[in-house]
């Protein structure tokens, strides 16, 4: 089982415990207005009762009213917390307003109806006989502070929802993306399956068709022998063996033949210039417009050893990827430095060089710059576990001026 | 024998006709100056009768006020002394139903005490003979230059709203036919100092007064004062103190000269006074020298509000009932609350 599969899933009790909290404290802000709402209504109901019921303001044809209680009872609202200011205006019989409290207001301010035309004003009196008029200034500060705390915890709320959403989002397309990686992947497995068992089957088939291929040469040996044949026959199995050479001699060169064979091989010293040319050989067909420099020491350098088909593999790899980044055109420095203790081999293009961000994973599997290309990202990755089967290493580094220098070290055998 | 029988009714006659003669002869009430009544038969005690106004507007006392006073001088012993020597057992409280009925009860008598309006006071019946032993005194009172008198003035004034408030001087007869048809506030007490010497000084000046029919009617001199800021009148005639107090308590005093314009300001007048029968005059009685020593006392002690007491004579009154005639003379009763 996967550690993956072992692993449990986030709880999701936290996350219901503080809607539920949430909403308990949104329910009671809304309580706690609808609260004051009412009390608000009650203070100014019980306000407009107090003036009708003691009949404060008296009637329009009689100005004669009683300043004192009148102050008395607006001073007693005023300490409340609800009611801010009060301002109470008597009407008169020619139907003005004049305001009686505070009795100095209306002196120095002759405008003080627009003043208060935005205050709550509470009719004292029937419509047919109307005593005057409570201008009251609501203090709101309670509710508006209730106000505001609701609206802040909305907005908190949506937030976090959003949040929440926007987390679940990123992480619903982490998981397709996850899935199209592991559908490609999975596809690429077959694919590589597929190639391997290519691999295999041209193997057998090469090592198939060399036998008849050698018993041929063997024959037309024969034949060649002095006396046997006439001239023109000679000449036609002359060509026929030549042909057969030729086949066997592609086919020694390439290496092909130790390329595909199967694992398990022995180690052998291998020549690893001579690999290198051997693996320049085995991709000149993806070679174009490339020109190959080389910079390779004039004495032979000393043996590693390894199986040679995989120094071929890992060296075709990196000549290949060289062809393949530059594009069919520009300059491929094969370089080889002969230490004490190691030999290293420079593969350097000229061409647009590996992204800083992917730098660090090119040599993990399927980590291909080459993807839309149809690369299998497999190939650095296969060059990695070479080396380290070898006990070698390798590493990427920015050419100068531009391209990708990719550096293999190799232990040398004392 | 049963007292249904006519001659058991008939004998029963002469007891119920004693019976009734006892009862006729018990002495009832609370009237009665004989301490040494009969030990067999309830006495009411006998008690030093206070009188005073019920509170209406600025004048008169809350009841409060006046069992606060009883309690205080129970309590004081050199006073219930003079008042046990002069055969009185306690004292009692009588809440006179306005200026009206506090007259017709001072000419009849009926207080050994009473806490007077200044214009009753004035309207009495000398015979009466009530002496003043003591005044009233607010803050806002004045002080006579010459003695401890505590006087007051009355004044006419008008607001920014009148078309005379800055017309100045003031032409006599535009201003009179003025305040013919202008709507005046003024005090319902009638008193002295803010209404029948401000009236009067009025109509010295300017020959005419407002009619009464028109006047509104306010409880006290504040409340003019607000009526006429307010701008419910025009004209407002009031007690100055109590004019200068409001606007102070408003803090509209540095406004004073742009928010009112006073007309009249009448001549000083002295406050309310406390009288006593003429044979509790403190010069001549111990029980009223006690009764002025206890009641300044307790007004010092705040018993009376705002309202303290101080000595005064009746010397010091002389000239009441001249401005009251004058009053009269000028205006005339006519111009009384309807």
């Amino acid at each position: 089982m996967t550690p993956a599969a072992t692993r449990r899933a986030p709880a999701r009790w936290p996350l219901f415990l503080a809607l539920v909290l949430s909403l308990v404290a949104l329910a009671t802000l809304f309580w706690l207005r609808g609260r004051l709402v009412r009390e608000e209504r009650a203070a100014l109901s019980s306000l407009v009762r107090v003036f009708e019921r003691g009949n404060l303001l008296g009637r329009p044809e009689n100005a004669a009213i009683r300043f004192s209680v009148i102050e008395s009872t607006a001073e007693s609202y005023q300490e409340s917390d609800l009611i801010a200011r009060l301002f109470v205006a008597k009407r008169l019989l020619d139907g003005r307003e004049v305001l009686v409290h505070p009795f100095w207001y209306a002196l120095d301010n002759d405008a003080w109806q627009q003043e208060v035309a935005g205050w709550e004003r509470l009719p004292v009196g029937s419509a047919d006989n109307p005593a005057g008029a409570l201008y009251v200034k609501l203090a709101r500060g309670n509710r508006e502070a209730v106000d505001r705390t609701i609206l802040l915890f909305v907005l908190f709320l949506v937030l976090c929802l959003g949040l929440l959403v926007f987390r679940q989002r990123g992480k619903e397309l982490e998981l397709n993306r996850t899935v199209s990686e592991l559908e490609r992947r999975r596809a690429e497995v077959i694919r590589l399956e597929r190639l391997a068992l290519a691999g295999q089957l041209s193997a057998n088939i090469f090592h198939d068709i060399k036998k008849p291929i050698l018993n041929i040469k063997h024959e037309a040996d024969d034949l060649l022998a002095p006396g046997t044949l006439d001239p023109p026959v000679r000449d036609a199995v002359a060509a026929m063996k030549e042909q057969t050479d030729l086949f066997l001699r592609i086919l020694r060169e390439l290496g092909f033949e130790q390329f595909v064979r199967a694992e398990g091989d022995s180690d052998e010293y291998c020549d690893v210039a001579d690999s290198l040319e051997r693996a320049v050989a085995l991709v000149r067909y993806e070679q174009g417009d490339v020109i190959v420099e080389r910079d390779l020491p004039a004495t032979p350098p000393p043996l590693v050893l390894a199986p040679p088909y995989r120094l071929v593999q890992l060296f075709s790899n990196l000549v290949l990827n060289a062809y393949q980044a530059m594009g069919g055109k520009g300059l491929l420095r094969l370089r080889l430095l002969v230490g004490e203790k190691t030999i290293e081999v420079h593969v350097e293009d000229n061409g647009p060089g590996i992204a800083p961000g992917i730098r660090d994973t090119i040599f993990e599997p399927f980590a291909s710059t080459r993807a839309d290309a149809g690369g299998s990202g497999l190939g650095l990755y296969i060059c990695a576990q070479i080396l380290s089967d070898l006990g070698g290493s390798i590493r990427v580094e920015d050419a100068d001026p531009r391209g990708t220098r990719f550096v293999i070290t190799l232990p040398v055998q004392p | 024998m049963t007292f249904r029988s006519p001659s058991a009714r008939l004998a029963l006659a002469p007891f119920l006709a004693m019976l009734f003669a006892l009862m006729a002869l018990a002495p009832v009430g609370g009237q009665s100056n004989d301490a040494a009544s009969t030990p067999t038969l309830s006495v009411a005690p006998r008690l030093l009768r206070i009188g005073y106004l019920r509170p209406e507007g600025e004048v008169g006392f809350t009841r409060g006020q006046m069992e606060a006073l009883r309690a205080r001088l129970v309590q004081d012993a050199p006073l219930m002394q003079a008042c046990a020597a002069a055969g009185y057992d306690g004292f009692g409280l009588y809440e006179t139903d306005g200026g009206r009925d506090m007259l017709r009860r001072l000419n009849a008598r009926e207080f050994d005490l009473a806490f007077v309006p200044l214009r009753v006071w004035a309207e009495q019946n000398p015979a009466a003979g009530y002496r003043i032993i003591l005044q009233t005194r607010r803050e806002r009172d004045i002080t006579a230059t010459r003695g401890s008198m505590v006087l007051q003035r009355g004044v006419v004034f008008l607001s920014p709203r009148s078309p005379f408030f800055a017309t100045d001087p003031l032409d006599p007869q535009p201003f009179g036919a003025y305040l013919q048809r202008a709507r005046v506030a003024v005090v319902t007490s009638e008193g002295m100092a803010e209404y029948v010497a401000p009236l009067t000084s009025l109509a010295e000046r300017f020959g005419v007064a407002p009619p009464a029919a028109d006047f509104l009617w306010m409880e006290s001199s504040a409340e003019v004062v607000k009526a006429v800021l307010a701008g419910l009148v025009d004209v407002g005639v009031c007690e100055q103190g109590a004019l200068d107090e409001t606007l102070g308590v408003a803090g509209l005093r540095d406004n004073q000269a742009r928010l009112i314009r006073p007309v009249v300001v009448s001549r000083p007048v002295p406050t309310d006074p406390v009288v006593v029968r003429p044979e509790l005059a403190p010069r001549d009685s111990v029980l009223g020298r006690e009764l002025k020593r206890v009641l300044r006392d307790f007004s010092i002690e705040t018993g009376f509000g705002a309202v303290s007491l101080q000595s005064a004579q009746d010397s010091d009154y002389t000239d009441v009932p001249a401005l009251l005639a004058r009053f009269n003379e000028l205006i005339g009763r006519e111009l009384r609350r309807p």
